[in-house]
């Protein structure tokens, strides 16, 4: 492998893709697939479009039917329905049809045909607040620890949060909508400003929050990796539609999204920010944090995400006491002390911790 | 405080049907139509029996320097991830015309086009209208090339092959009759499979 020709090689390639879709036929036709098998399949089909269809193919030969070529030795007996008890239901297809190519589009062949996306990946340092300018005057921001991968397209600007929280604002209404997709959702709009951030742990893909500063976002179910692969190869959109299952958010609003589990698709929950939340809340762009009240347990979880090095409560009267307060975000160190000063509390350092004691 | 709690809907919501064997997939990133028995079925119907015209056709424009297998297998993705192919009248001019959609896009894609693809372009349109005879012969040949080539697998391979697919039996009881693991079955299905894709596709038929 590898100094033979190109012809050669991609012929080896061809012939790798149905090696593996014929066992995945022949699997997929023999029983119920186990959760980690569905999983090392999704995976598989989503590394690119033509495994879905080799998979496809495969099936196609495994099912096609001939007028008994063949002498058939004992009676014909039909299985009683190929949907044994006990499959797992299979899941939505809904991703799927978002990104299942519509020829007549295809076949138009103007501008709709999408160029791919140049991508370019941004990532930001703990305790760094980046700025990101986009060529339209939209603003993206990343806070501590973040990274976000853009691709920009013709008909909108697509991008990808995939670790931390961003920041963007569009710059002026546009018919380009501004999309962010997080494993859970994307948000899109045309005219809004909004603040996104995930949450990792718990539950599969984590949390989300997103506090929407002007505009209209809508909140949706985001397209499966498959779905994207499809969507890459077939140039088609996965347009912003006003449907029942997307989720309007106004300026004001936060909207708490997290997976429902087996089955229950992703939750979506909005409420109304308390006046000055918001403002508090968007202070990192600035490197600052602000508290109004928090727990210091959760200020401390805060400051946390900006610095390499972080605090310890060692006395349980201080972690329900509340803190107000305008800090800067990587100043680990001042807060420490004003807290001590506020509590009447000691602190001492031991490598990377602060502890605060009484 | 809390104004809305909306579920976004999936069509895999509710009551899940079989608790016991149920595992929790949460949001599956495909949907079912890729892995139904209709689509398969209709892409057998009326997509296979075109796919040896398909390649042919696809074969003579290869100088313009895609790989033709890449675009027989996108272009079955396409198809089989359409939402609805009920409205399909004719299949084979639909499986050129997205083939033909396929290449565009892979020459637009590459670096360097040949001069003649654009030109070629053109008449690559024009061959999607118009179905040779010989093209709709070949239709009924190609079935024959499946037969040939299931004829032509190792004895077991071909056992379990005809009874799955002939006879139209699940794998655990062609296990059974033929007293052997399921587990085996299944590898000599898979193995099947992959000497009719190779045959049927690439191997057998025709390298000019």
């Amino acid at each position: 492998m590898g100094e033979g020709s190109r012809g050669v090689s991609a012929r080896q390639t061809a012939a790798v893709v149905d090696l593996a879709a014929a066992g995945w036929a022949a699997r997929l036709d023999a029983r119920a697939l186990t959760a980690d098998e569905r999983r090392a399949l999704d995976a598989w089909l989503a590394a690119d479009v033509r495994h879905l269809g080799a998979l496809a193919r495969a099936r196609a030969l495994l099912l096609s039917r001939l007028d008994a070529p063949f002498p058939v030795g004992a009676p014909v007996t039909t299985p009683a329905g190929s949907a044994a008890p006990g499959r797992v239901p299979l899941p939505s297809r809904r991703g799927l049809l978002a990104a299942a190519a519509s020829v007549a589009g295809l076949a138009a062949l103007g501008a709709g045909m999408r160029q791919p996306a140049a991508r370019q990946a941004y990532s930001s340092a703990v305790g760094e607040v980046r700025h990101i300018p986009l060529d339209d005057g939209s603003t993206l921001t990343l806070n501590t620890d973040s990274a976000v991968t853009l691709a920009d397209e013709a008909g909108r600007r697509l991008v990808y949060l995939e670790r931390g929280e961003a920041f963007f604002e569009v710059a002026s209404r546009t018919d380009r909508p501004f999309v962010l997709r997080g494993p859970l959702v994307q948000l899109a709009t045309n005219d809004g400003a909004c603040c996104a951030r995930l949450n990792p742990g718990g539950a599969p893909g984590g949390t989300m929050t997103v506090a929407v500063v002007s505009g209209t976002v809508a909140v949706e179910g985001a397209p499966s990796a498959l779905a994207e692969t499809l969507e890459r190869a077939t140039g088609r959109d996965w347009t912003v539609r006003g449907g029942q299952d997307a989720v309007l958010a106004a300026a004001g609003q936060q909207v708490s999204v997290r997976a429902g589990g087996a089955g229950h698709g992703t939750l979506v929950s909005v409420e109304t920010m308390a006046p000055g939340a918001l403002d508090r809340a968007l202070m990192w762009r600035e490197g600052r944090l602000a508290f109004a009240g928090e727990t210091l347990a959760q200020a401390v979880a805060d400051f946390a995400r900006y610095s390499r090095r972080r605090i310890v409560l060692a006395s349980d009267r201080l972690a329900p006491r509340h803190v107000s307060g305008l800090f800067n975000a990587t100043d680990i160190d001042g807060f420490a002390h004003a807290v001590a000063v506020a509590f009447n509390a000691k602190y001492r350092q031991e490598g990377d911790v602060i502890i605060l004691y009484d | 405080m809390q104004e809305r709690h909306d579920a976004i809907a999936r069509p895999q919501d509710g009551p899940s049907p079989a608790p016991v064997a149920h595992t929790p997939l949460g949001d599956a990133p495909f949907g079912d139509a890729p892995f139904g028995d209709e689509r398969a079925r209709w892409l057998a119907t009326h997509i296979l029996p075109h796919e040896h015209g398909l390649r042919a056709w696809l074969r003579s424009k290869a100088f313009l320097g895609f790989d033709v297998d890449d675009v027989v297998q996108e272009t079955y993705a396409i198809l089989v991830a359409k939402a609805c192919v009920a409205g399909i009248e004719n299949p084979r001019a639909y499986a050129f015309q997205t083939a033909y959609s396929v290449v565009v896009r892979l020459l637009r894609q590459s670096r360097v086009v040949p001069i003649a693809a654009v030109a070629d372009l053109s008449a690559l349109e024009a061959v999607v209208d118009a179905p040779s005879p010989e093209e709709v012969t070949s239709a009924r040949q190609e079935l024959r090339l499946i037969q040939d080539a299931i004829a032509d697998l190792p004895r077991q391979t071909r056992r379990a092959f005809v009874m799955r697919r002939v006879e139209g039996l699940p794998q655990q009881e062609i296990a059974r009759r033929m007293r052997l693991s399921e587990n085996t079955v299944e590898k000599h299905i898979a193995r099947g499979l992959r000497l009719l894709a190779e045959r049927f596709g690439r191997g057998g038929a025709g390298i000019e």
